[in-house]
């Protein structure tokens, strides 16, 4: 997934949360099957003389549409799949995918993390626990955020601890050499 | 007195549409179709991971696939065929 550096290993992946994603998909499902639903409602008026040739065309056509839709549902789910943050103990890396063929991919060292901030916000993402993760970056100044995560505070609570760890750690390497 | 109707029949529109131009359409689509494909696949396989989750993704878009460019062709020759 990425290259890992020497001792490194990987603590969490964390992903957004599947409900946004899967409004997404009922969406679509529902855009699929209104076409049958608009062709059967206005068949006495529009289609009222349609012959079984032509039939066969608006079933051809529509069918092209569902290919459109399916192709579009799984470009959707590639996108929902890739975005990703990946915590280990010495870096958090962010690949976020922002369409079909691009992405940005950004780390940030543990030892760098500033600060890390959740924001819920609306009835719905309280009550299902989905809210934005933050991280500031402290030597860019910039932050990234994993948007609609599942459980937000659980997300920051192991990044913390990541931080703490690698913080605890570096701070034995140094005393370990001041005695030398 | 000269008295003009105006008629709309969505079936005179279609009458117009010959198989060439929706083999040429299906033949479009089939290309089209071949490389998103192809470009999703290569996504979901981007990171090797192999887990359940892509492979069973993998496996119900593909047969989607099968499906829906079948269905196209089977309707393809049941308009040609006059």
């Amino acid at each position: 997934m990425i290259k890992l550096e020497k001792d490194e290993e990987i603590i969490k992946i964390i992903r957004k949360h599947w409900l946004p994603f899967t409004f997404q998909l009922v969406m679509m499902c529902i855009m699929m099957i209104i076409p049958p639903f608009i062709f059967e409602l206005f068949r006495n008026f529009l289609f009222s003389d349609l012959t079984l040739h032509n039939e066969y065309l608006l079933s051809f056509l529509y069918i092209v549409f569902l290919i459109s839709m399916w192709i579009s549902l799984f470009i959707s789910f590639v996108n929902y799949y890739l975005d990703i943050w990946i915590l280990t103990n010495k870096r958090l890396v962010d690949v976020e995918q922002i369409s079909f063929f691009s992405r940005t991919t950004s780390e940030v060292r543990l030892n760098n993390i500033q600060d890390v901030e959740v924001k819920v916000f609306g009835f719905i993402n309280t009550m299902l626990k989905i809210g934005d993760v933050i991280v500031q970056n402290a030597s860019s100044g910039e932050g990234f955020t994993i948007r609609q995560v599942g459980n937000p505070e659980y997300v920051r609570e192991i990044v913390m601890e990541a931080y703490h760890k690698d913080e605890s750690k570096a701070r034995v390497v140094i005393v370990e050499n001041e005695k030398k | 007195m000269i008295q003009s109707e105006v008629t709309f029949s969505i079936n005179d529109i279609l009458n117009y549409v010959q198989t060439p131009h929706l083999a040429i359409l299906f033949l479009l689509v089939f290309v089209l179709t071949v490389i998103f494909s192809v470009a999703v696949l290569w996504h979901l396989n981007k990171y090797k991971d192999h887990s359940p989750l892509t492979i069973l993704a993998e496996l119900i878009f593909v047969i989607g696939i099968v499906i829906f460019i079948s269905l196209a062709f089977t309707f393809l020759m049941l308009f040609s065929a006059k």
